[in-house]
This record gives C-alpha cells, sequence and structure tokens, in this order.
C-alpha cells in the first residue's frame, strides 16, 4: 500500500496507523523460507487447497471447545487466517471477516519490528490488540504465530477472538463514554506472549491484571493458543507429506488464482467513480450531533482505490482506525469479487489501494477513542457494500451479484452485567443481532434475518444457553416484519429480542450503537433504507403478571409500563425486575422501485407475516382484499392505484434547484 | 450501457448522457450528476421505513429521505438519506 497522502504521515502505527511498506523492511536476524517448487501437480493441489481451507476451520473449532465462552461457543465472535511468510493473506477462515482483516498488519509490524528483539523464534506467538497497529478494536485480542520449517518461517497462522473484559472504564469494554483511548482497554502492540510454546508468566500476569474477569480471559488466551498449535502442527504435517515446496507452491498459486479471479471480474466493470455516504450519531452519551461517513471507490484498469474523503473528523467513541475500515472493505469485497476463491485474499489485495484522510473518523490518530471500533468497521463495510453495489450495476455479467446493505450494518451493542443469583458477577453482550438480515439483489429477495455480510456463519446465540449462563429470561426473540427496505426486490426483514431479569433484582446497561436515528441499511436503485437499530426499556411492566396468568408477551407494545428514550449511547442504565429490555436491529435494504414489484409478491409476503397488509397499499400499491376468507389480490384497483401513485409523485415533486432555492414545502 | 435498475448511459463523445430505461427520458450529461435533472421528492426520514422513527429523538440536525423520480414517467430511480441542507450525493461518475 502506498496511499498518496503517506509523503506527509508517518505510518508506523504510533501516532498513525500501520501502513506496511512494500517490501518490508527486515532486521537481518529474520529468516524467511521463500522457496516453492514452480510446478505442482492438479490433485496435489486441491488436496492441499482444501485441506489448507479446513485447517481454519479446525483451528476454529479448536478455540470454541477450549474456550467455552459464548462468545466463542455460541457466536463465533473470532476468526482464523493463514498467511504467507511474509504477510501475504492466503485464507481467512469462515467467521467474522474483519477480524481477519486486519490480522497481516500485527503480523508484519513484528516481523519488521521484532525481528531482532526479541526476536522471532520457533514455539513462540505474539499477542496484540493495538487499533493503530492493525486490530478491529482493542477486545478483539489477536495471537499471531510463526510456522518454522527447518530453522526458517514458513508462514504463519493466527487468531482474534473476543473477550469479555479487557478492561476500561466499563465493565464488557465497550466504553460509551471515551474520550480518548486512555479511557479504554490498554491497546497492546505485539509482544512475544508465548515463547518457545509456554505462555510467558510475567507479561500473562501484566494482561489479565487489565481485566475484570481474567480468568475468562486466561481461559480464552489458552484456547487462542491451541488453536495456533493445531494450525501449527497440520501444516507441518503437510509438508511431511508433500515437501516444503510443494505446500508453498500451493500457497502461491491459491493467492495467485485469486487474483487472476478477481481480475477477471474487474475487466467487466466499466472505469468509474462510486461513492455511497451515511450517517453516524451519538458520539458520546447525550450527544446530538450527525456525522458523515464517506466511502469512494474508483475503478481504473484492473485496480480499485478506497477513500474516504469527505469522512467527518475525528469525534467521541464513534471512531475507527485505518486497519478497522481497511478490514471493513475487504468483507464485502470478499463476497462480491472473489466468492469463489474460499475467502482467499492475498490476490485480490495486490488489485486494491487504500488512501484514507488521515484524522478522520475512520482514520483517526492516536489517542482517539477506539474501542467501540466495531461500529465503524462494520458501517464502512456497509458504505462499501453500496459504493461497490453501484459499481457492479455497471456491469451485466456481475449486476445480479450485487445486492442492498444487510443487517447489522451497524451492531447495536447491548451490553449487560452485574451480580447473578449466586452472588457470582457476570457481564456479556447480546449477539442477537447477528442475525441480520440480506439486503435484495437485482433479481430476487433479501433473506429475512440471513445473518451479516460480515459473519458467513453467523450465529445469534442458543437462547436456553444465554438463559443457563446468564441471569435473564427472554420473552421473544422474532423477526420484525416489515422492517426490510421496501423495493421491487424486498430486503430481508430483521428482528428484535426482549429479556427481563431472573431472580436477581438489578442489571447494569451499558448500550452503545448508532443507526437509531438514521437508517444505516441503505438501499439501491430506488429501493429504500430499512429500519432502524432500537433500544427500548419499559419500566414497572405488568410481566410478572402476566407470567402469572401464564402469558408470556410477544411484542412490548403489548406490555403495559412507562417507556422512556433509551438513547444510542448510555452510562449506568439499570432494569430492575419488573422492567423489559427490547433491541431491534436494522434490516436488509431494498432494490428498485417498489410499484414495480410483483403484486403477488407482495400477497405472498402479506399471508406469510412478512408485510402487513397497509405496507403493501401505501408503499406498493398493492391492494389486498382481507377479509374473512384468504386474501387475495384486487388486480384491477391495485393498477389504478399504481397509475395513481406515480402521477403523484410527480405532483409532489420538485426540482433540485427549486428545493435549494429555500421553498419550505420543498423541503 | 446500463448502470443502474432504470437508468442507462447513451451516445458518445459530448452527446454521452443518462436516460430513463423505461421511458427513455434525457436526465443529463454523462459528467453530470443525473439526480440534477430528476424530478426530487424530498420527504421526512421516517416516511422510508415504519420502523424509522423521528430522528429528532435523538438528533438536533434535520435528516431527509429523497426520492429521486425519472421526471418523464415517476420511475423511482434512487434514494438518498441525507442531511437536508446537503447537494444530491454525485454517486456514479462513469469515466
Amino acid at each position: 500500500m502506498s496511499p498518496a497522502t503517506a509523503t506527509e504521515t508517518v505510518w508506523d502505527g504510533v501516532r498513525q496507523s500501520y501502513i506496511p511498506p512494500e517490501p518490508l523492511r527486515l532486521d537481518p536476524a529474520v529468516r524467511l523460507h521463500t522457496a516453492a517448487a514452480e510446478e505442482v501437480d492438479g490433485v496435489d493441489y486441491e488436496v492441499l487447497r482444501h485441506a489448507l481451507w479446513n485447517v481454519n476451520d479446525e483451528h476454529g473449532v479448536t478455540i470454541e471447545k477450549v474456550s467455552g465462552s459464548p462468545f466463542a461457543s455460541n457466536a463465533h465472535d473470532f476468526n482464523t487466517v493463514i498467511l504467507t511468510e511474509d504477510g501475504e493473506y492466503v485464507f481467512f477462515g469462515p467467521h467474522i471477516q474483519y477480524f481477519s482483516g486486519a490480522m497481516d498488519m500485527p503480523i508484519k509490524w513484528t516481523l519488521e519490528n521484532l525481528g531482532g528483539a526479541p526476536g522471532i523464534g520457533e514455539g513462540d506467538m505474539f499477542l496484540s490488540n493495538d487499533p493503530w497497529v492493525g486490530a478491529s478494536h482493542q477486545s478483539d485480542v489477536q495471537l499471531t504465530c510463526p510456522v518454522f520449517w527447518e530453522g526458517k518461517i514458513f508462514c504463519w497462522v493466527a487468531n482474534a477472538l473476543h473477550q469479555y473484559d479487557i478492561g476500561g472504564n466499563t465493565p464488557g469494554s465497550f466504553c460509551a463514554d471515551a474520550e480518548t483511548v486512555f479511557d479504554e482497554p490498554v491497546p497492546i502492540p505485539p509482544l512475544k506472549m508465548v515463547e518457545a510454546d509456554r505462555i510467558r508468566p510475567d507479561l500473562e500476569r501484566m494482561y489479565l491484571r487489565h481485566s475484570r474477569q481474567p480468568e475468562l480471559v486466561a481461559l480464552d488466551l489458552r484456547a487462542q493458543m491451541a488453536g495456533n498449535i493445531v494450525a501449527r502442527n497440520r501444516i507441518h504435517g503437510f509438508i511431511e507429506r508433500y515437501g516444503p515446496e510443494a505446500v508453498k507452491a500451493v500457497m502461491r498459486k491459491i493467492i495467485s488464482d485469486g487474483e487472476e479471479s478477481f481480475v477477471r471480474r474487474l475487466r467487466a466493470i466499466p472505469d468509474g467513480t462510486w461513492r455511497a455516504v451515511g450517517y453516524l450519531e451519538a458520539a458520546l452519551p447525550g450527544d446530538r450531533g450527525v456525522y458523515p461517513v464517506t466511502m469512494n471507490v474508483r475503478k481504473e484498469g484492473e485496480m480499485l482505490t478506497f477513500d474516504n474523503r469527505g469522512s467527518h473528523p475525528s469525534v467521541g467513541a464513534v471512531n475507527s482506525t485505518f486497519s478497522g475500515w481497511r478490514a471493513g472493505i475487504l468483507c464485502i469485497l470478499n463476497p462480491y469479487l472473489c466468492y469463489d476463491q474460499l475467502y482467499s485474499t492475498g490476490g485480490m489485495l495486490r488489485h486494491v489501494r487504500f488512501e484514507p484522510e488521515v484524522g478522520t473518523i475512520n482514520c483517526p490518530s492516536f489517542p482517539a477513542s477506539v474501542t467501540n471500533s466495531q461500529i465503524g468497521n462494520v458501517f464502512g463495510g456497509a458504505l462499501a457494500n453500496v459504493a461497490l453495489g453501484k459499481m457492479m450495476l455497471s456491469a451485466p455479467e456481475l449486476r445480479d451479484e450485487a445486492f442492498a446493505a444487510g443487517g447489522g450494518s451497524v451492531f447495536p451493542m447491548s451490553a449487560i452485567g452485574g451480580v447473578d443469583e449466586n452472588g457470582n458477577e457476570f457481564g456479556t453482550g447480546f449477539l442477537d443481532p447477528l442475525g441480520g438480515a440480506i439486503g435484495a439483489f437485482p433479481n430476487r429477495d433479501g433473506v429475512d434475518t440471513g445473518g451479516t455480510f460480515y459473519e458467513p456463519k453467523s450465529l445469534m446465540g442458543n437462547v436456553e444457553q444465554i438463559e443457563q449462563m446468564f441471569p435473564v429470561l427472554y420473552l421473544y426473540r422474532r423477526e420484525q416484519p416489515d422492517s426490510g427496505g421496501s423495493g421491487k426486490f424486498r430486503g430481508g426483514n430483521g428482528g428484535a429480542f426482549a429479556v427481563v431479569p431472573h431472580r436477581i433484582e438489578t442489571i447494569f446497561h451499558a448500550p452503545s450503537a448508532a443507526g437509531c436515528a438514521v437508517p444505516t441499511s441503505l438501499g439501491l436503485s430506488g429501493g429504500a433504507p430499512a429500519c432502524t437499530n432500537r433500544f427500548r426499556m419499559l419500566r414497572g411492566s405488568d410481566v410478572r403478571h402476566r407470567f402469572a396468568a401464564r402469558q408470556i408477551p410477544q411484542a412490548i407494545d403489548s406490555i403495559d409500563g412507562e417507556e422512556g428514550l433509551v438513547e444510542p449511547k448510555e452510562r449506568g442504565m439499570t432494569q430492575g425486575p419488573d422492567d423489559v429490555w427490547e433491541v431491534s436491529w436494522c434490516a436488509g435494504g431494498g432494490y428498485g422501485d417498489p410499484l414495480e414489484r410483483e403484486p403477488e409478491a407482495v400477497l405472498a409476503d402479506v399471508i406469510r407475516g412478512a408485510v402487513s397488509t397497509e405496507t403493501a397499499l401505501s408503499v406498493y400499491g398493492v391492494v389486498i382484499v382481507d377479509g374473512d376468507e384468504e386474501p387475495r389480490l384486487d388486480a384491477p384497483g391495485t393498477a389504478a392505484r399504481r397509475d395513481a401513485e406515480r402521477r403523484g409523485r410527480l405532483e409532489r415533486s420538485r426540482s433540485w434547484q427549486e428545493i435549494e432555492g429555500g421553498d419550505d414545502a420543498g423541503k | 450501457m446500463q448502470v443502474s435498475d432504470a437508468l442507462e448511459l447513451t451516445g458518445e463523445g459530448v452527446d454521452r448522457g443518462y436516460r430513463c430505461l423505461r421511458c427513455e427520458q434525457s436526465l443529463g450529461a454523462a459528467t453530470e450528476n443525473y439526480k440534477l435533472s430528476a424530478a426530487i421528492e424530498q420527504v421526512e426520514l421516517s416516511e422510508g421505513n415504519r420502523y424509522i422513527g423521528d430522528p429528532g429523538r435523538y438528533v438536533d440536525e434535520r435528516m431527509v429521505l429523497r426520492r429521486f423520480y425519472c421526471p418523464g414517467c415517476g420511475t423511482l430511480l434512487d434514494t438518498e438519506v441525507a442531511r437536508q441542507d446537503d447537494p444530491p450525493l454525485h454517486d456514479i461518475e462513469i469515466a
């Protein structure tokens, strides 16, 4: 990477983000294993390609089994990765994509900065979570592991795993009111946590001292170490069976095949520039500002260039560093233009440039607050989703693979904590919004609660397990009709869940989100944006009386109680035994003009409860007769309604000049 | 060249411009923002979806939803979420 702005900026991971130079400035002590066979047998290639892919999968399963944490086991809030000897991606694992997209940087930083002292040796592993060096945010702790062969670094395996609590001013480490990084978990540049396959006790004590739940963090560290060891052993096994030069040749070919596939798709796209803009709010609790976030993508020949010009300067606790911004973009580039390459991104990255503007909300300078980077990482990906989607609509062979932004475009983090019925401290975050939704395509609807674009193996967590581990009782978890963006093809609906305390008097809440005021799942080609995120607290409800009457309420609006406004970011909020907490998450954006949607498709949506009769009429112009019998279409009524709406549109509209001229009615 | 669901780029040189795919209405030169040639309906953000509430609950700035229609046939070409005073985003520039 060599951003245009790099001439005046030192991209060393100290005050500004680390951007690795090409080539890396390696210490002479670093010895890389670079030899590769010139040719590789086709069968061996496919066997080893899929074997390497499965190494990532097995690596992840190991983390799940050893950790046992809800984040790891129930929600797959981690990812794994394999990289070449000098840190070029071979494969991402199948879990949270933006975790992997930030992992080449700490490895390259380690090769540049730690090669001489303390040195990179066999059996060493390096722990890091510094968003300026390269991490999605401090909670997603990385453990990188060089795989040696005959005294040289053959390749790297690595993982990142979300920790329960890694410090900072808020239990759970989502520090909604952090004004700088000094209010947050300490960012840790890569350090040698594991030496010759043994955890260094001095460094571990320092690391665990940051956490409110050190025993869980210690277990997660061992899970991450175990995952790396399993992956390393598998690769050693391949080397022993096929030879190092054959395995390395397969890695090189995986990357070059990915490059070829990416370039082939780029060639189908005309040169041009496409843009998307979205807005984040609530930089801090009580803040009422709105902050634009811009994503520009320029396609020239065989190169894609991303920049963030137009984004707001860094502000409050909604920033994400360059590595998170870049990782968010990779989350969507992969399924859009490299979907047949098993998450191999190294070849693609040879044709992608990043030109971040320093000091912005998505490239802040140290010591900005960055612990809520998960907001910006994902939102950056959602905006890249829209900008790239527009780009792909101009390429006939790629058009049908574009899609509108999906659910989870900003993740509404609902973090809770307190003391459970046994007197033990607890803390967690609800990961139900990973249920997400898929945005609409040019030729088909999105998918209701179809997951998120950044986690192919999305899991929402099992309600029964969550209730077993934490003192909460679910009232419901359900899909939200009408929440998807309207269009010729409809965005997938999102969902909502509600909980009450179980056998305790108080739960402490620290919600942290954006996308509550302004929708973040944008549509394409006239498709409407989806719903917003929303937190709701109903105080003094009658829910316990309802339980006594053997009723389980299925909607917060059906419960009596007092509702006040819950901001996107709150501190010091509590939930009592009669209070109901609901979180609903943004859904998928729509595609195309809703008046062009097939009336039969709207009727089918109404019959299965995905769209209400009211929305069918007011948004889609479809008249449905809904009496005592099965709902049916009124075809002549629908045609007349749609004709009238098209005329009405033009009667209500104005030119931009009229609107800009200050005509209040036009605004 | 089709560039979105209802928009195409036609012609060559100085005649190159955007056109509605449904009714062939011209929507400006290729070098310009086609949205400036569209019929624009600017509405409250809450009209975008029944679960988008009043942004004023959380933010002071007035946010709007813009719908860009073909002035010839009323086909919806694009939507945009924006601050009230921001100009329409020039989102497509094909070389």
